[in-house]
């Protein structure tokens, strides 16, 4: 007898799908922050790298520049490197195929063949990383473009757009950037019964407006980034 | 073809692009490795090709005919021509699946027939795969590379389109889809070594990819669960873990890998289950010997396809010749998969022969022996260099309304130019066999 | 014909709840040629209504799935059997082969073929099951908790020490290597106590009963018979599959009586 057609999303895989956003976003916008920082050092100093770890609340780990440099692209054991966490969003797009389909996974696998092959050459310089921030970009135009299935399209933007006002918030990004991210990530959840924690939701609501939002306040800071990071019942 | 030839690199490209790759464990971690390339395609031209799947489609036939009376009525034993214990102390033989009879009555939905060719050109069935066969992925993903790739080299070639694989696959579910729910493929997870076959057959046939622990068994139902909790009927699962994993409550019960309680809906035939379980005893080495009877016993048919030259030790006169001509002969261990149980008498120094013969005189339901067959090597490229390698063809047969042959299938050849054994756990690469029309 | 009331009850209580639990029982009697069921009746606690099914040796199976939160497992079967002389047609043909060879907790060592090779003598067939089950009792001690439930025969046999299940899976090892069908049969036993195990013989075209804990070589009545098998891995009264800790105590109980 002919099968139906079953689009049902299992619960491992609605939370794959969030974490695959999460981790795309993460190393799109590391990329992107990357660059400002080893920007920064040219005048700032060697010291300036230091203000990077603060942000993600990591312990320093490199002894100098150059290692830090190093670390953050491809230190597997740093979870903030590109590297680990495009091994992240890769575990979770391999276990997803069947549900964004071959083209939009080869993104995924094309960024981090990249990087494995940049951290085998051991550059540093960054802008040889294009090709990451390029494909990332295609991933998510692929999502958009071959994706017709709304839950899982919005399970991974949900994941992108937490992850993206998260990584904003600790670099003191301002209220208007947050705002709109904040705004587009619940319309996605419109059609999502149950996606969210109301409870939270009615705090990040008190916490983001423009009179509220203090992102040099570190007690603001950290009780709105562990909102954001439980908004989502997965 | 040239064009394509010279493509080798791009195509590799291609694959790992898309993540094409299969997982070992090597010193007790796991690694997914790319499975190579190689772009010299094995050519079958199309009277060939006739031969091979009338053969193929008969062997499948009777293979299948032969599972149902094994689990029912037993009349080839009765009958004298499979003996009882060869079936009943077959590792494959899953008393379990007595009486119970597979939704359309199909047994093998799937099966891998690995075949060499010989360097006259005649074909040999090497074994039959019955369980899980695996492997189509790979020339099927090749193909609609090497197709973009190279198109010029399929103007010129009249080669069969081999893109169908997965519309076969789906049209047999639906012939044996008991009640219209989805189409699962159920895979044990990423850390088995076909999970990229697991989740590509899913993107490409439609079906539900379902993980341990997604499929439950309620009111007699097998049901996948949403993240909203509701159920969904399932009606076939194309399942990719193996039997005694299958169902813990019949079977091994520490396994997480199955679906508890799988057994009893699948003996009510609420769900279709492909392969049917149990069909190890039709694969079994043992009873390999026996295929080429069972088509003339259940079809009344003479054999299209050879067997390799076997003898069973069993038999008084096969026992003697094998003693007899031990060092020119391939012992394989019955018990064993995987192409370690396989072991050449030429190789062998005087003490290890006698060591075998013992082997033998202890327990000879445990081996069968088999003539060397003087492969055609096929040729690979090495760097850029030609050279001539061993390698083997998977066909894969698709049982659903009617038997069909895939005109394609798993060519693997050994790197290695002592070795025989072109399995892809032990290195080698796969090449895409072309089907030409005329 | 001799009439019998049982009663058998299984407690589970799990440390912390768990949930989507399914199980399987084998907990319910049999009906054959000298065992009749009148009345059986199952509880189950959680209450769902599970469903009643046959496994491929025709044993009664019970099954169900039950999702919520539970802390607590409870099945009792209970009911009246009426008994026969213990004698039970061949029901397959097949089965002469099948119950012929090797199973995996019954597999034959060389100390076993030792074993057997010594005691066997000139006996054959039902006479030689016989001498076996009381060479079996008379080799072994019963030590309850020197084995588990996946022990093999050989190691039982290597230790001297088991209990029933043991002693079963070494009768019907040395049965099988001296070409006689033998298989697991486990049930409820006159008395209190848990569930039993013992084998069944095939003497030309009817299975026997030898209970060679007890040292008794020929059944007769007293046994209610719940699953038989290759060994016992074809007959757990209960397994069980869920989500949550598996820590659990278990307690068991079984009463049968003639009335």
């Amino acid at each position: 007898m002919t099968a139906t057609i079953c689009n049902a999303i299992s619960a491992t895989k609605a939370n794959r799908l969030y974490w695959l956003g999460r981790y795309a976003e993460r190393v799109y916008l590391s990329l992107h922050l990357l660059r400002k920082s080893y920007d920064n050092m040219i005048d700032g100093g060697d010291l300036q790298y230091l203000d990077y770890y603060k942000r993600l609340d990591a312990s320093s780990v490199y002894p100098d520049k150059m290692s830090f440099m190093q670390g953050f692209m491809y230190d597997e054991k740093n979870p903030n490197s590109l590297l680990a966490g495009m091994e992240r969003a890769n575990d979770n797009a391999i276990v997803l195929r069947e549900e964004i389909m071959s083209e939009t996974l080869s993104y995924i696998q094309l960024s981090l063949v990249r990087l494995k092959e940049a951290a085998a050459a051991g550059t540093t310089n960054i802008t040889d990383l294009q090709c990451v921030t390029d494909y990332l970009l295609a991933f998510w135009g692929s999502v958009d473009e071959r994706i017709f299935d709304d839950d899982i399209r919005h399970l991974m933007r949900i994941g992108r757009l937490v992850e993206n006002i998260d990584l904003h918030v600790r670099f003191d990004y301002p209220f208007f950037r947050i705002e709109e991210t904040y705004a587009g990530l619940k319309r996605c959840a419109e059609d999502m019964d149950g996606i969210f924690d109301t409870m939270i939701l009615a705090h990040v609501d008190e916490l983001l407006t423009e009179e509220t939002y203090a992102p040099d306040d570190m007690e603001y800071k950290c009780m709105l980034l562990k909102y954001i990071n439980h908004l989502v019942l997965l | 073809m040239d064009k394509l030839i010279e493509s080798r690199d791009t195509v590799n490209r291609w694959l790992e692009r898309f993540g094409v790759r299969f997982g070992i464990y090597k010193n007790g971690t796991f690694k997914e490795q790319l499975f190579p390339f190689d772009s010299i395609p094995r050519i079958i031209p199309a009277q060939d090709w006739a031969v091979l799947e009338k053969g193929l489609i008969q062997r499948v036939n009777a293979l299948n005919k032969f599972l149902f009376d094994i689990y029912h009525d037993k009349n080839i034993i009765r009958d004298g021509i499979v003996p009882a214990e060869f079936v009943y102390s077959s590792k494959g033989y899953m008393p379990e699946c007595e009486g119970i009879t597979p939704p359309q009555q199909i047994y093998s939905h799937i099966s891998g027939i690995d075949l060499v060719q010989a360097k006259d050109g005649s074909w040999y069935i090497l074994e039959d795969n019955l369980r899980i066969p695996s492997g189509a992925s790979y020339p099927m993903i090749a193909r609609t590379i090497t197709r973009k790739v190279s198109p010029e080299t399929f103007r010129e070639n009249d080669v069969v389109d081999s893109r169908n694989y997965s519309e076969l696959l789906k049209a047999m579910m639906d012939h044996v889809n008991v009640n219209g729910g989805a189409n699962v493929i159920l895979t044990p997870g990423r850390y088995n070594s076909a999970f990229f076959e697991h989740s590509y057959l899913a993107e490409k046939t439609g079906a539900l990819l379902a993980f341990p622990g997604d499929l439950t068994v309620e009111n007699d139902q097998v049901v996948y669960r949403d993240m909203y909790n509701e159920r969904h009927l399932v009606g076939c699962i194309y399942r990719r873990v193996s039997d005694e994993y299958l169902d813990p409550m019949t079977f091994e019960p520490s396994s997480l890998l199955g679906v508890p309680n799988l057994m009893q809906v699948y003996r009510k035939g609420n769900v279709a289950l492909v392969n049917a379980l149990g069909n190890g005893v039709a694969d079994d080495k043992g009873i390999y010997y026996f295929v080429p009877k069972m088509i003339e016993y259940y079809l009344g048919e003479q054999p299209i396809l050879h067997n390799a030259p076997t003898y069973l030790p069993y038999y008084a006169e096969d026992y003697r010749y094998i003693l007899d001509h031990l060092e020119k002969l391939v012992i394989k261990d019955v018990s064993e998969a995987g192409g370690y149980g396989v072991v050449f008498g030429r190789d062998l120094t005087p003490e290890k022969l006698a060591e075998l013969k013992q082997l033998i005189v202890d327990e000879p339901r445990r081996w069968i022996a088999q003539e060397v067959i003087d492969f055609k090597d096929l040729e690979i490229l090495e760097g850029s260099e030609r050279v001539e390698r061993k390698a083997d063809l998977r066909a894969f047969v698709i049982s659903g309304a009617t038997t069909e042959v895939w005109r394609s299938g798993l060519t693997r050849f050994s790197r290695n130019p002592d070795s025989f054994v072109v399995n892809s756990s032990q290195g080698g690469g796969f090449k895409d066999t072309w089907v030409l029309k005329n | 014909m001799r009439k019998y009331i049982f009663n058998y009850q299984t407690i589970i209580h799990f440390e912390q709840r768990v949930r989507q639990h399914a199980f399987l029982l084998r907990c319910m009697p049999c009906v054959n040629a000298c065992q009749q069921v009148g009345r059986r009746d199952l509880f189950l606690y959680p209450s769902i209504h599970p469903i009643y099914g046959a496994d491929s040796w025709k044993n009664p199976i019970q099954y169900g799935y039950i999702g919520p939160e539970h802390d607590s497992f409870v099945f009792v079967s209970s009911g009246e059997a009426r008994l026969q002389p213990y004698c039970i047609p061949l029901e397959r043909p097949f089965y002469r082969y099948l119950f012929g060879v090797e199973s995996a907790l019954t597999v034959l060592s060389d100390p076993m073929k030792d074993f057997l090779a010594e005691k066997r003598g000139k006996l054959e067939g039902f006479a030689l099951a016989q001498a076996l089950a009381t060479e079996v009792y008379a080799t072994m001690s019963y030590t309850p908790g020197s084995t588990s439930l996946t022990t093999t025969a050989s190691l039982a046999f290597g230790q001297r020490q088991g209990v029933c299940q043991d002693y079963a899976h070494l009768l019907i090892a040395l049965c099988r290597a001296a070409g006689i069908p033998a298989r697991y049969a486990n049930g409820f036993m006159t008395g209190l106590g848990t569930t039993h195990a013992w084998v069944e013989v095939l003497d030309g075209e009817v299975w026997r009963g030898l209970d060679p804990t007890n040292n008794v070589t020929e059944m007769e009545f007293g046994y209610i018979k719940i699953a038989h098998g290759r060994d016992a891995a074809d007959c757990p009264v209960n397994r069980g599959i869920f989500i949550g800790t598996a820590r659990q105590q278990t307690e068991v109980r079984t009463i049968v009586e003639e009335i």
